[in-house]
């Protein structure tokens, strides 16, 4: 039962981080050449596959109840930290993430950082090769995390590496012929609904990991989803009219 | 020797901005929920229920923190 909702959440995280790192290495590649970004962006992805491989098998080994209570309990933080961006942002308490803007300030960036430095010692552009590096690299952490975290925790790493491929593979071939930011991914929303997924996987890993027995093991998450998603959206709901009320005061910078 | 401490401390930093984010609130939260979850479960209560009632205090508590930022 966890098997396909471990694949949705592996794979809209991946999804969505592979939609902020492609914004960086379209508009590097756009501006000063394709070459040394893909480099780059090989590079980085070289490492995480690494990460991934080494970290994997190692967490594997560890006996599932302590597993589950030290990774769950990770996610689970990892999790609310992506739920409370997502609930400030949809409360308008926090910018919504805006993959055009952050696309023509990487161009804007990219055209700055001048001509005199595209030239390296192997010929290519170290500005580009060290942007798309670090890019990638820093975004497919947070995959590499939850592809491990989720695959240990339900001992299905090759199903969420698959997921993380496939959702890496998409978006790329979608940037391929759009060449240009993916600004139609609802990123927003995405994260909205991985912070819920991530919250109620730790939820459910890390109080099995400390001991206890969920009513109807696997299926509760059938019904921690959806309690998870209800408890945000009143939070959202608070917010708003809070907000509603400190603007008729003239009180909120945000 | 001083380079690897320099180093290791960032890593430190750097992992934890990862894990923890902007708001030790959270993290906070999850470990009393997981400690209070061992405790009822040693204590033979029904347990399950503890970590999700304490996270959601959590959640509100760091939001309060942020909102209060941001309306100040």
């Amino acid at each position: 039962m966890t098997g396909w909702l471990l694949f949705v959440a592996a794979f809209l995280a991946c999804a969505v981080e592979a939609v902020e790192a492609t914004t960086v290495v379209v508009a590097v590649g756009v501006t000063r050449g394709w070459k040394s970004p893909l480099r780059g962006m090989s590079a980085a992805l070289a490492v995480l596959a690494i990460v991934i491989v080494g970290l994997g098998p190692a967490i594997s080994s560890i006996p599932l109840s302590p597993l589950r209570l030290i990774v769950g309990g990770l996610l689970l933080v990892f999790g609310l930290g992506w739920v409370r961006k997502a609930v400030l942002r949809a409360s308008g308490f926090k910018d919504l993430h805006d993959e055009d803007a952050i696309y023509l300030k990487q161009v804007a960036a990219a055209k700055a950082a001048g001509t005199e430095v595209r030239a390296g010692r192997l010929g290519g552009d170290p500005y580009g090769f060290t942007l798309a590096f670090k890019s990638v690299l820093l975004e497919g952490l947070e995959v590499a995390f939850i592809v491990v975290t989720f695959g240990a925790n339900a001992r299905e790493i090759p199903l969420a590496a698959l997921a993380a491929v496939v959702a890496v593979a998409l978006v790329v071939v979608v940037a391929v012929i759009v060449r240009g930011p993916l600004s139609k991914v609802p990123e927003n929303t995405i994260k909205y609904a991985v912070g819920i997924l991530l919250t109620s996987f730790g939820t459910f890993w890390g109080a099995e990991g400390a001991g206890a027995h969920w009513p109807g093991s696997d299926v509760s998450l059938l019904g921690i989803i959806p309690v998870t998603a209800l408890v945000t959206f009143v939070l959202v709901a608070v917010l708003r009219s809070s907000r509603r009320g400190l603007a008729t005061m003239g009180g909120v910078t945000a | 020797m001083k380079t690897v401490l320099i180093q290791s401390q960032a890593f430190g930093r750097f992992l934890w901005k990862f894990i923890v984010g902007e708001d030790i609130t959270l993290a906070i939260g999850v470990v009393l929920g997981l400690l209070a979850v061992a405790l009822l479960h040693g204590g033979g209560i029904v347990s399950w229920w503890a970590l999700p009632v304490i996270w959601v205090v959590a959640l509100i508590i760091s939001l309060r923190h942020a909102t209060r930022k941001s309306g100040a």
